[in-house]
């Protein structure tokens, strides 16, 4: 039932002074009518309480793609510093690959600088325990506030705020697209862990990330200087002097090898990377099955494990079903990694990412499809990683290599010689201070 | 839970009184100081006038008095202005009768004092404050009216001589965005809100903080804005209802639990608004405070209250580490602090803590009440609110 509360029937009053009865009487019975209030009538939303309907017509979206701008809208900054870190998604359930080292790297800029750090995803909100469990896992931790937003590029337009000195760290081409959409360049810095092009079909988005890679006004920090290398060489030189590299870290703590028996079964974990296409993943399972015929494998030997989420499941032609491992928490990963002892992990464009390196790190000799520079020798990122060309000899070439190494009985060696950064600190110093510097927080 | 032997006390606002009669307490003291606010409430009303009014009266020997009154009074205008030395209109928008008030005091050369508890002084902070009360921004009439009241504020901020508030964080914003001189007297207990949280401190001391039932972790919200607030514990409170099946929660007030929470509706315990003596009780009863807090200029100047008023009964809080909280809280002292990323593994090891026993716990809560009292206690603000009127 219609009713016209007190303030309203004062408002009313007024309008009767100013328009007269007959116009009152119209615009209370356009009001019941069509429910549309009274010029100055509407009830105003309390201090605690929002309006109700809303008279605007609803604007629809124009793009719902991952690189839809992200409305954010500007507020004084006054006493807290801020970085915000954003992607499509960050699983840090593992294998977490790209998302480990992008976090880690927020949480330390932050640190640096004195800073909140702000995690915005567009695909999936991030669950915020899993931040907390990845930097206890990494002996790292956030020294100020940390905020989580998800800002979905479907349903209603999500809106946040921004400071005029905020550093924004984004983790891909097209989180880096949405960011600039309302944000100036010079806060916006982009974090490259892979060559996305490879990554993307021939078409508009492949041509926009290109774009994106290729403009001057922005700041890059890639993730390896074998993945930089690979970008001047292939079509991006500017980035030699606008980008700056790191390589990742691997605490002790985090990454170990357990004590293996000398007879004990053994464990191989096969990896693909995301994105890895499917011709590839073909190539990886015809080489384990032909290690398996010939008895590089020995089924009696090695448990074997896939990880992946783009991994398919497989039934293998010795009827062997290998189980498949994803969305692992902290320590069941580490369990997992600590007790490998060959893997082989494949990427497009054969720059490897973090799973490859965190099996390296756990004292796994890991076989990698590697850049062609890299091919036949051991990767300059450690001697646990052995860089083969994707094809079904090389690859298995590669793992008689491996198990060489494994069966030569350089065990208690392995961590040591895995020859990879034990320090989070320390691998990121050169890079949190080539961003303090820059950096627009101040 | 803790179990409560207080009973539920019949609840009636202390402030209710003909005119008159708050004319005459007015006029009883040798200073007076008349507070202005547009209708009763119980939380800004309270805290802001009816608490001071309370300190000021209660000085032996009728040195002070005070009273408090509101838009329907605004009649006697001449009355008020003729009864008190003073006139603090607290978080009142300008309109033409308070103008009128406000000239009285102004003519007979009587300081006119703004009370103020939110950022809610400088339209610039508009935008960030939709966000963060969650309202519809696609609606004209949210834009329109809190543009409007922020500057009706700040009409009637710029037309006295001072402002009063209640933090010096929020004080420096004040100061920096009028440039008026700022004073705080922060919130405090009242004297009926702390008789009825010593007997439920007693309580709980004389059963040797025994807990029976479920434990249970309570968020308590007087007002529906803290929707968003709430929200930042949610994945965490989620995840540990799922782990620990005996765990349960209760929400007062106006709040909704959200969809992560949907599927232990069996173990959400919800209370309408409650009157805020009987609010002490249910904080009582409860092993944990939440005090989550969006993080923002905003929320960072808010007053520590929900902190101090868990304290007071004995319940240990977990908070976000907002500029107030950790003004009040020291993290594994007198309660805990919680980032954003953080809850899941601070409410559990509390919670593990409670389980084998009440003594950690208890050690905790003596600590946090002790400081409470001190600092937020009625019987200790007259200096610092004579400070304010500059009576010192």
């Amino acid at each position: 039932m219609f009713q016209l509360a007190t303030h309203s029937l004062v408002r009313l009053q007024s309008f009767r002074r100013r328009f007269g009865w007959r116009a009152t009487l119209a615009r209370v019975a356009q009001e019941l009518r069509g429910r549309s209030p009274l010029p100055g009538t509407a009830s105003p939303p309390t201090a605690d309480q929002p309006a109700g309907s809303s008279p605007w017509a609803p604007i629809a979206r124009g793009d719902t793609s991952p690189s839809a701008p992200i409305r954010f809208y500007r507020t004084p900054r006054r006493n807290r510093q801020r970085v915000t870190v954003v992607g499509e998604r960050f699983d840090l359930r593992h294998p977490s690959d790209a998302a480990t080292t992008a976090l880690i790297l927020a949480t330390m800029t932050a640190n640096r600088l004195g800073a909140d750090l702000r995690v915005v995803t567009r695909l999936h909100a991030v669950q915020p325990d899993h931040l907390d469990e990845l930097l206890q896992l990494h002996g790292q931790s956030l020294q100020r506030e940390a905020v989580f937003q998800f800002a979905p590029v479907q349903g209603p337009d999500a809106e946040l705020d921004h400071f005029d000195d905020e550093l924004f760290l984004a983790t891909s081409w097209s989180s880096a697209a949405a960011t600039l959409a309302m944000v100036p360049p010079s806060q916006v810095v982009v974090l490259v862990q892979a060559d996305e092009r490879l990554l993307l079909p021939r078409g508009e988005a492949r041509a926009r990330c290109e774009a994106l890679l290729m403009r001057q006004d922005l700041r890059f920090v890639v993730h390896t200087r074998l993945l930089k290398d690979h970008l001047v060489d292939h079509g991006l030189p500017h980035l030699q002097a606008a980008a700056v590299s790191f390589e990742p870290a691997f605490p002790a703590r985090a990454f170990r090898m357990l004590p293996r028996a000398g007879n004990g079964q053994r464990r191989f974990i096969f990896h693909t990377a995301p994105g890895t296409d499917r011709d590839l993943i073909g190539q990886g399972l015809a080489t384990i099955e032909q290690a398996l015929k010939l008895g590089v494998l020995q089924p009696a030997r090695w448990e074997l494990l896939f990880m992946g989420r783009d991994m398919p499941e497989v039934v293998l032609s010795n009827g062997q079903r290998p189980r498949h491992l994803h969305d692992l928490d902290g320590a069941t990963y580490q369990q997992l990694l600590a007790g490998a002892d060959l893997g082989l992990s494949l990427s497009p464009g054969g720059l490897p990412g973090r799973t490859p390196l965190d099996l390296a790190a756990s004292g796994a000799v890991v076989v990698v499809n590697g850049p062609a520079a890299a091919r036949g020798t051991n990767s300059r990122s450690s001697p646990n990683l052995i860089s083969c060309a994707a094809d079904v000899d090389a690859l298995l070439q590669g793992l008689r290599t491996a198990i060489g190494l494994i069966d030569g009985d350089r065990q208690p060696a392995r961590l040591e010689q895995a020859a990879l950064p034990l320090d989070w600190a320390q691998a990121l110093h050169d890079t949190l201070e080539h961003l303090a510097q820059r950096a627009p927080v101040r | 839970m803790f179990p409560i032997d207080v009973a539920h006390k019949p609840y009636a606002d202390p402030w209710q009184m003909p005119l008159g009669e708050r004319l005459a307490q007015l006029a009883r003291g040798s200073r007076r100081v008349a507070y202005y606010y547009e209708e009763t409430n119980t939380s800004t009303f309270r805290y802001r006038a009816y608490n001071m009014g309370q300190v000021l009266n209660a000085e032996p020997g009728g040195r002070f008095s005070a009273s408090w009154f509101f838009r329907a009074d605004l009649g006697s205008a001449e009355q008020i202005a003729a009864n008190a030395d003073v006139l603090v209109v607290c978080r009142s928008g300008y309109e033409h009768r308070l103008h009128q008030l406000m000239n009285l005091f102004a003519l007979q050369g009587k300081p006119v004092l703004f009370d103020v508890d939110d950022l809610v002084i400088d339209t610039q902070y508009v935008h960030l404050l939709i966000s963060a009360l969650g309202h519809d921004k696609d609606s004209p009439q949210v834009w329109d009216h809190w543009f409007g009241l922020v500057a009706r504020f700040r009409a009637t901020l710029d037309r006295c001589d001072g402002v009063i508030t209640t933090n010096a964080f929020l004080a420096e914003r004040i100061s920096e965005s009028t440039g008026k001189p700022v004073s705080v007297v922060p919130n405090f207990m009242n004297r009926e809100q702390l008789a009825v949280s010593h007997a439920l401190w007693d309580h709980k001391v004389r059963t040797g903080f025994a807990t029976e039932g479920r434990p249970t972790v309570g968020y308590f919200s007087g007002t529906p804005s803290h929707q968003l607030d709430f929200a930042v514990v949610q994945p965490a409170l989620a995840q540990l209802m799922a782990r620990r099946p005996e765990l349960q929660l209760m929400l007062v007030g106006f709040i909704a639990p959200g969809p992560a929470l949907s599927r232990f509706e069996d173990r959400i315990v919800r209370q309408p608004f409650v009157d805020w003596i009987n609010l002490q009780r249910l904080i009582a009863s409860v092993e944990v405070n939440l005090m989550p807090l969006q993080t923002s200029v905003f929320a960072d100047c808010k007053s520590a209250l929900k902190y101090f008023e868990a304290a007071a009964v004995g319940t240990l809080s977990v908070a976000s580490p907002s500029v107030n909280h950790l003004d009040c809280i020291t993290d594994g002292d007198n309660g805990h602090l919680a980032r954003g990323h953080e809850w899941a593994r601070k409410l559990d090891g509390l919670l593990d803590a409670i389980v084998p026993g009440t003594e950690p716990y208890r050690r905790m809560a003596e600590r946090a009440r002790a400081q409470a009292l001190e600092r937020f206690a009625w019987t200790v603000q007259l200096p610092t609110l004579l400070r304010a009127l500059e009576w010192t």
